[in-house]
């Protein structure tokens, strides 16, 4: 019996011990994954750039509002020239790295090098900072530099949102780059001759820049601290740092004295975790957990829940150009296309899996993007009207087997057609089952086929499929229909895996990208959505909703589209 | 004995050199291409036009990571096909070559041609070493695809974990269930003994999702008792800096507990049952008769002479959880956040991180390997019958 007591008592001690909330000025924000690292250019999770928005800069930022280009390191928007090819900056005054040395334009001209450089390990980034030229610092002037670009392209501005400055005295201190240009340290052949450059990117490349935060250096008003790999990642306020005296601006922001992003990858328990107390900011969790806490009057006592917008959108694919022997011609009409945007129960869906919160797409372009085309009207469901295209189209059950069929090359096809989906997620499982049950009423016979990514992606890719569900994420940035449209991207097995696009396609696409003149932008952007919309190459699902929860101890909580939602850094602790 | 496990141990050598090779060869023949997932990995970015650079960066990656290289030190294939075929990487390509070459190749498409490629071939970079590696012969399982980083810089860290919970809880396991065993044995129509039973053969049958979701939702959970913290391996904020490897378990043990409930539940039944019926055979056999003739108290008889001769299924069990410490428990990591080899393995295995997934099964089967040999002497220890038979199998 005394045994039992003195359990009982260590274990009521360990609940003193584990109900330990943070308290102080110090935020926990939920992470379902981690940064695949934290290297300066080498890199590409969203945490992971979610994380760089406080450690580190750069020379243009989101204006998280209105969500227009904010310089943030330079002092305006650059100067472009008439052929828009070469862009002017100036670095701000006054601001420095952490060992008080100025950021100037040669640490602009370093990142660019850094990044461009072959032997760099940024393979999947280097695309971005290809249609950079060079990067010319003013010799009378070390603050000021012209960026000169090879094409005229929407992006060429936005794209430096992405990507932090580098310090060049803290990842080059021998100046090694500074050496080259930008086209010899991306010459396989040159490189191959010069040593000194081997040497640098092998001290570049190594993992300690990656996770170790002693070898991290970053201008942002935070710093990693620790990284307690598979745990947690802390960042601290830096002391004295410039931006303290320029609090406009959010990117300069930094009121928590520490952020912590706690790694919890299971609902069940990051919920319990929100009960607890223990996370102060979640804006990840799932829809069902996220509607369960919101009908809880204890929990909202301490948490505000709110709901967002993202730019994402999922959407159903189907294959325009099958090669007609392993995936037969079903969705070659775009009659048959619409009829099956038409027998998809939306509603359905959007209560039954997401609780009612997502919005519907209609384009190319989530709704939250001011060149979205509101002309459009969203495809509702009607399965009589699907029916009588499919019928039109061709399609019949001649010889009723409750399959439709169709002589198509002289050959006898029955409509039955595989969905393929990445396995894993319930909910593309759960929808899968929803749109083949709802093509069932129209006699279409579908297949639910759930593949591991890189079998759904070699599958896409590769034009061998029928029909495919998927999600899309973008941001406030122009959009460059070519990576999803462009029929080159098809040819190249590139992201347009449904086949779309024509000359006269192609040729929009190209004028978009090259279109400087907003407005006009604009209108050839709408133009363009309207050409997919009748063609209809996805069925257009939703734009999810970013499920935010924040702890009332916090104050000034603003949520936007732009991803991550919430601007932890402005986060104020309630006096 | 010594001359029986040295020659176990020659035996085990190309064992592993069997099982790495077989692993190799699946995954490079596991659909996707991991260049491509590398490179493509920001959805190819920016626009079109930088198509040729892609291809340029993917041709650098393939001869940085070795992938430019034949599989293996020969190939068998057609006298109609180029032995040069592995260099085609797009698969599209190889399949148009494949066709053109079948509809072409008239009768030498059926007849075999061997491919020899000498040393210069990614199993053999893997072993040895190479262009930027050293090979795992020196300890180097080479660099991550998709993180870039030292395999075993990945692992260390993993692995650990992994051992702490699989060694604990097997340790535990052994702890509780050998007691309850002997207790089931000795009366084994008892009501306790049944109603045990029962509760063993419903734990058993419990999967460890649902058990980890319910231990966390009736003891972490606020509105019933919340005990322990729901999720992770250590506080929030990390150990003190200095703290002594004392203070660090005893600032994770409210963590620890849960998940180490998960890991043990299922052993404890198992092996309670196994050494119940074990214990409960040895009981019925003449010897023991004769203790307890002669006098010697219940407990010697047990714990003595019975356990030590019902122990070899005991060590079975014992020695085959080892390989599994390195596959770790995906569903438990998952559930309760631990930094473990299971969701790793996962990771590395859908982003077709070779390097990491042939290192996984590498140092699974060198545990397999040493369980096996372990089993080998500890059974050699406790029943000197099996080593004698061994050597006098070597004499004939």
């Amino acid at each position: 019996m005394k045994s039992h007591i003195y359990l009982f008592a260590i274990l009521i001690s360990l609940c003193g011990i584990s109900c330990k909330k943070t308290q102080n000025n110090t935020l926990v924000v939920h992470l379902l994954s981690e940064p695949d690292d934290m290297h300066p250019t080498n890199g590409a999770s969203a945490v992971r750039a979610e994380i760089n928005l406080y450690t580190n800069l750069s020379l243009l930022r989101v204006n998280y509002k209105t969500g227009e280009l904010l310089p943030c390191l330079v002092k305006a928007l650059p100067v472009v020239s008439s052929d828009a090819l070469s862009y002017s900056y100036e670095i701000k005054d006054n601001i420095t790295w952490d060992d008080q040395s100025p950021i100037t334009a040669n640490d602009v001209a370093f990142t660019t090098k850094a990044s461009k450089c072959l032997y760099t390990n940024n393979p999947g980034l280097k695309p971005y900072w290809d249609n950079i030229k060079d990067v010319v610092v003013d010799p009378a002037n070390n603050k000021k530099f012209t960026v000169v670009m090879k094409r005229p392209y929407i992006l060429n501005t936005w794209f430096w949102t992405d990507f932090p400055i580098i310090q060049e005295g803290f990842y080059d201190k021998q100046q090694t780059l500074a050496k080259y240009s930008c086209a010899q340290l991306s010459d396989s052949i040159f490189l191959k001759l010069k040593n000194d450059i081997k040497q640098w990117s092998d001290e570049f490349n190594n993992p300690k820049y990656s996770t170790n935060p002693l070898f991290m250096s970053g201008a942002g008003p935070y710093k990693i601290t620790k990284w307690d790999k598979g745990v947690s990642i802390t960042l601290e306020k830096k002391q004295n740092h410039w931006s303290a005296n320029c609090q406009e601006n959010w990117y300069c922001q930094a009121n928590p004295d520490k952020i912590i992003f706690k790694l919890n990858n299971n609902n069940a328990s990051a919920m319990l975790e929100l009960k607890n107390g223990l996370i102060d900011v979640s804006t990840m969790i799932d829809y069902a957990s996220f509607t369960e806490l919101n009908k809880d009057e204890v929990f909202k006592k301490h948490y505000t829940l709110q709901l967002g917008d993202t730019y994402n959108y999922t959407y159903v694919a189907m294959n325009m150009k099958p090669d007609g022997k392993t995936h037969k011609k079903l969705f070659t009409d775009v009659a048959v296309r619409k009829a099956m945007a038409m027998l998809t129960p939306y509603e359905q869906i959007n209560k039954t899996l997401y609780e009612n919160h997502n919005k519907r797409v209609i384009g190319p372009i989530n709704p939250n993007k001011i060149d979205f085309n509101t002309d459009l009207i969203a495809v509702q469901y009607n399965v009589e009207k699907a029916k009588e295209l499919l019928k039109q189209a061709g399609w019949a059950d001649t010889d009723n087997d409750q399959v439709l069929d169709k002589m198509i090359d002289g050959e006898k096809v029955k409509f039955e057609l595989n969905i393929i989906f990445i396995s894993g997620s319930k909910v593309w499982e759960d929808l899968a089952k929803q749109l083949a049950e709802s093509m069932a009423k129209a006699n279409i016979y579908a297949m639910l086929n759930p593949l591991d990514y890189n079998g759904f992606f070699g599958a896409v890719t590769s034009h061998q499929f029928d029909m495919s569900i998927g999600a899309w994420q973008s941001s406030a940035p122009p959009e460059d229909f070519s990576q999803l449209w462009h029929s080159a991207s098809w040819a190249n097995n590139g992201l347009n895996f449904t086949g779309f696009g024509t000359s006269q396609s192609d040729a929009l696409i190209d004028s978009i990208n090259t279109c400087m003149n907003e407005p006009k932008r604009i209108a050839l952007s709408k133009r363009f959505q309207k050409m997919v919309y009748d063609e209809q190459p996805y069925i257009f699902m939703f734009t999810q909703t970013r499920r935010v929860i924040v702890n009332k101890r916090w104050d000034n909580l603003e949520v936007y589209t732009e991803y991550p939602g919430v601007l932890l850094n402005t986060l104020k602790l309630k006096e | 004995m010594w001359r029986y496990v040295l020659k176990r141990l020659l035996w085990f050598i190309p064992t592993l050199l069997a099982v790495t090779v077989i692993g190799f060869m699946l995954l490079a023949n596991a659909p996707g291409d991991p260049v491509n997932n590398l490179v493509m990995s920001s959805g190819s970015g920016g626009s079109l036009k930088t198509a040729e650079d892609i291809e340029v960066q993917k041709t650098f990656w393939r001869h940085k990571l070795g992938l430019d290289l034949p599989v293996f030190y020969f190939s068998i294939g057609k006298l109609s096909e180029p032995d040069t075929l592995y260099k085609i990487t797009d698969q599209e390509q190889l399949q148009r070559i494949k066709a053109n070459v079948k509809i072409h190749g008239g009768y030498k498409n059926y007849i075999p041609k061997f491919n020899w490629y000498g040393i210069h071939n990614q199993y053999h970079r893997w072993l040895f070493g190479g262009t930027n590696t050293q090979g795992i012969i020196r300890g180097d399982f080479g660099l991550s695809i998709s993180k870039k980083e030292p395999v075993m810089m990945i692992l260390k860290d993993k692995l650990i974990w992994s051992l702490f919970f699989s060694i604990l809880s097997i340790i535990l396991a052994y702890i509780i269930s050998i007691p309850i065993g002997i207790k089931l044995a000795q009366q084994p129509e008892s009501r306790v003994s049944k109603v045990t039973q029962t509760l063993l053969f419903l734990l058993y049958s419990m999967p460890s999702f649902f058990v980890g979701v319910l231990l966390l939702m009736l003891f972490a959970n606020p509105d019933v008792i919340s005990m322990f913290p729901p999720s992770g391996i250590k506080p929030i904020e990390g150990y003190d800096n200095n703290a002594s490897l004392l203070s660090k378990f005893s600032a994770s043990l409210p963590y620890i507990i849960l998940p180490l409930i998960c890991y043990t539940y299922s052993s404890l039944a198992f092996i309670s049952r196994l050494t119940a019926t074990s214990i409960g055979q040895q009981l019925q056999q003449d010897y023991i008769k004769t203790a307890t003739a002669k006098g010697l108290s219940q407990k010697r008889i047990l714990w003595k002479h019975a356990l030590k001769n019902s122990a070899l299924p005991l060590i079975t069990v014992f020695t085959s959880v080892f390989p599994t410490i390195i596959g770790g428990s995906v569903i438990i990591e998952s559930i309760f956040t631990i930094p473990g080899m299971g969701l790793e393995t996962v990771k590395a295995i859908i982003s077709q991180d070779y390097p990491v997934v042939i290192a996984v099964i590498t140092l699974s089967s060198v545990l397999t390997i040493f369980s096996y040999v372990l089993a080998d002497i500890v059974y050699a220890w406790i029943d000197p019958r099996i080593r004698p038979s061994n050597e006098m199998q070597n004499k004939f």
